[in-house]
């Protein structure tokens, strides 16, 4: 039998060989193909917002009273809107304008942005937002320092997300439309 | 790949086992040939070249392992010793004879008993156990003869030896088969006295029928005793496979 | 047994020790696996 072997010495190379790839085959090539599970946890360094649920941010809004009471809010509060940036003082009351004719309760149509698309605004921060005359993009996305420190004192309880969930660069896309970078960044709307 | 690691596993058997048929494609003719002429000068070289190998399988497969034939005129121990020859060369696997019985024999050849029977066949060709006429007890002569008769024996001792009376015809027949009876009788009590197992010795008297080949059944030369040895102990067990006369 | 049976069967028997080899380099778990001692990098 062992002539048999030394007869056929390079078949056996051949054989040991063959063995030893399919080996490699079944523990490294295989195994890299294996699904990446994410190990790592919202609150470590670097990790971006949380997955928020997006079926739940694309509902439209459950209540539609909010856009009748920012026409009504604008006249009274003129003040707010004048230590906003000149940008945003000059559509706002157009917006106001605008609103005002129209005083239908429904969506949030017109030149105002549907602030939930922002990521971490839900309805109730909308309402906030929407109270403190914030109702578009714009806005959002030319706040200053100040601004953000301003109007995160007035969140109550939400303080700290605008920073935390990036709202100023989530509202510069937005408002320019730039959904590809918006997506590369955030994630799907 | 979403292959599972079974079929790269299937799949290199399968390849191996390609490389099997190719392997013997290329080689396995070569091997049987090279093989049998190997055989064949063994065979030769211990004096027997008519011994046969077929390095073939009966669905004509080559195979290492030989068929034998051509010894049937061969004694045992020259088929053994042809076949040891032949399993020995490298290379050659089992071998099998074409007129064997594939039984395990013992290797050790019944050599030592018929040497006792020769010995035995010695001492009696020059001397004769004497009988007094008619009967069955032995003379003084006969006595010492005994003792060399069974000191010839011991080492046969395990087998079975029989002991035989003859007589030549003169007289009536039932007379002389009761006298060699006798006499085979008195010789093994004899042997048994002297130390010889006595289930190893049978005694037999066969009064006048079988003279000495070529003498005259009247001639007193057929009185005799004779001594065979019937029956072998095997002494020692064999491993299965030994290469061996059948 | 003919004789590219036999090959086969030592064809086979190699390739498992092939495949045996791979699995004691490749296959092993970690806490077995002979590349444990590389060094301690501490952070």
């Amino acid at each position: 039998m062992i002539e048999l072997v030394e007869a056929n010495w390079p078949l056996f190379l051949i054989a040991l060989v063959i063995g030893i790839i399919a080996a490699w085959w079944i523990f490294v090539a295989l195994r890299k193909t294996s699904v990446a599970t994410d190990k790592t946890d919202v609150l470590d360094e670097g990790k971006g917002p949380a997955n928020r649920n997006q079926a739940l941010i694309d509902a439209p809004p459950a209540a539609g009273a909010p856009p009748a009471v920012a026409p009504v809010s604008a006249a009274p509060e003129p003040v707010k809107v004048a230590v906003a940036e000149p940008v945003a003082t000059a559509p706002s009351p157009v917006v106001a304008a605008e609103q005002a004719p129209a005083a239908a309760p429904t969506e949030n149509t017109g030149a105002a942005d549907d602030l939930s698309r922002i990521k971490g605004v839900g309805p109730k921060l909308k309402a906030m937002l929407i109270a403190m005359e914030i109702t578009s993009f714009e806005q959002i996305a030319n706040w200053t320092e100040q601004d953000i420190d301003r109007i995160d004192a007035e969140l109550g309880r939400f303080q700290g997300r605008i920073r935390r969930d990036s709202w100023t660069e989530q509202a510069r896309m937005l408002a320019a439309d730039d959904m590809a970078a918006y997506e590369a960044k955030f994630g799907k709307l | 790949m979403p292959f599972k690691p079974q079929i790269a596993v299937i799949a290199g058997a399968l390849v191996t086992a390609a490389l099997a048929f190719i392997g013997n494609a290329s080689m396995a003719d070569e091997m049987a040939a090279d093989l049998l002429a190997k055989a064949e000068a063994a065979a030769a070289e211990n004096g027997a070249p008519q011994i046969r190998s077929r390095f073939i399988l009966s669905n004509g497969w080559p195979t290492r392992h030989p068929e034998l034939s051509g010894g049937e005129g061969l004694d045992e121990s020259k088929r053994a010793e042809v076949a040891l020859a032949i399993a020995n060369i490298p290379g050659v696997g089992g071998i099998r004879w074409a007129d064997g019985t594939a039984k395990a024999e013992s290797g050790m050849m019944p050599l030592t008993p018929l040497h006792c029977q020769e010995d035995v066949e010695a001492l009696l060709r020059a001397r004769t156990i004497r009988f007094e006429e008619s009967s069955s007890s032995m003379d003084a002569a006969s006595r010492e003869l005994l003792d060399e008769v069974e000191a010839a024996l011991r080492p046969c001792l395990g087998n079975i030896i029989a002991i035989t009376g003859h007589t030549d015809n003169s007289g009536p027949e039932p007379g002389n088969l009761a006298l060699s009876r006798d006499r085979a009788n008195a010789v093994r009590n004899a042997l048994i006295r002297r130390g010889i197992p006595r289930d190893g010795l049978r005694a037999s008297g066969v009064g006048s029928s079988k003279p000495v080949e070529g003498l005259d059944p009247a001639d007193p030369a057929n009185r005799r005793i004779e001594f065979s040895v019937i029956a072998t102990a095997p002494l020692a067990p064999t491993p299965v496979d030994t290469p061996g006369a059948r | 047994m003919p004789i590219w049976f036999e090959l086969m069967v030592l064809l086979l028997v190699t390739y498992v020790i092939g495949l045996g080899l791979g699995w004691l380099v490749w296959g092993r778990s970690p806490d077995t696996a002979p590349m444990e001692d590389e060094g301690d990098n501490t952070p």
